[in-house]
């Protein structure tokens, strides 16, 4: 079966999973660059990532139904001291650096066409999965598709909410779902 | 096989893909003979899902994977048939176990079939026939590409 690779470097080594480190409120984590290809003979199709509570061991500080639950809460908030949670961003190329604006995402556009934030009804559940940009590689020319040897970018990042009070680590475990013909 | 799909030929006796030998890269369904094909069946958890008749046909699978994980799972099956001109009516036969369709340019009562006119705006389209992995439901429908 084909195998997909995520690392943090251009073909680099597989990870295991991606520690945003610790968040004071109001904070947002350095943004986490990261690259994802496949070694199958034809493309990989309807690619799409979702989110969806932690699987596997939990080791958080609370449970892992929970974190889900308040994670998408805090994307759904449309009041700026409660909004936050993981955004993805798949314009790798035209956003280098941390600035709220050019990734164009708040408290009132939770979703654009190359980015969004885990909400309600947008990547969090496979249903509500969000197709992969063209943007996310040079070689990809059809939103979802990733060709035979492409490698695909994306920028993941946190905002945890200034009026958050529970500390605590937090854990949700991000999807990709795929189509490929042998 | 316990899981996998098989493609029959006009001209050859039927491939077997068994889950087991495409994942070793033994066998591909798109670098195998793709020409002459008269069905194709595909076996999931024990059951069945079938085309039958002379045409064009492709399969895919929908999976998932977590970041950090080297796991898949599955999450659909599909099998499709390229519609032709003289597929009038899609004929679907079930049993408990196996979901077979096939395509006739006439029909005949039987009270164990179910007959689905094909509308002529089909031609050239994608019939699919997609199991869902975790459930085993099937459903059909037409898409422009393979």
């Amino acid at each position: 079966m084909v195998a997909i690779i995520w690392s943090l470097t251009s073909q680099g080594s597989g990870i295991t999973d991606l520690d945003h480190g610790s968040l004071e409120n109001g904070e947002s984590s350095d943004i986490a660059n990261v690259f994802l290809r496949h070694d199958g003979n034809n493309a990989i199709t309807d690619c799409s990532f979702y989110f969806q509570a932690k699987t596997g061991v939990y080791s958080g500080a609370f449970t892992a139904a929970a974190d889900f639950a308040e994670i998408r809460g805090w994307g759904d908030a449309s009041v700026i001291a409660d909004h936050g949670g993981v955004q993805i961003n798949m314009d790798p190329t035209n956003n280098t650096s941390y600035n709220v604006s050019t990734w164009d995402l708040d408290e009132s556009t939770k979703a654009t066409a190359v980015a969004f934030t885990m909400h309600t009804g947008t990547g969090d559940s496979v249903n509500n999965s969000v197709l992969l940009n063209a943007n996310m590689s040079a070689n990809m020319n059809i939103n979802g598709e990733i060709p035979v040897g492409a490698e695909a970018e994306f920028m993941v990042r946190w905002n945890i909410p200034s009026s958050e009070d529970a500390a605590g680590a937090r854990q949700i475990t991000q999807t990709l779902q795929f189509t490929y013909t042998s | 096989m316990k899981s996998g799909w098989i493609k029959k030929y006009t001209n050859k006796a039927p491939l077997l893909g068994a889950d087991t030998d495409v994942y070793t890269g033994k066998v591909s369904w798109s670098k195998t003979q793709l020409d002459n094909m008269i069905g194709a069946a595909l076996q999931h958890k024990g059951k069945i899902i079938e085309i039958a008749g002379v045409g064009n046909y492709w399969q895919s699978d929908t999976l998932q994977v977590e970041i950090g994980s080297t796991k898949k799972s599955f999450v659909s099956r599909r099998l499709k048939k390229q519609i032709l001109s003289e597929n009038k009516f899609l004929i679907i036969k079930e049993t408990p176990n196996k979901f077979l369709c096939y395509f006739a340019n006439s029909i005949k009562k039987d009270p164990n079939i179910t007959v689905v006119p094909v509308d002529e705006k089909s031609i050239g389209k994608w019939f699919t026939l997609e199991m869902k992995a975790g459930n085993l439901a099937i459903a059909y429908f037409y898409t422009d590409k393979p």
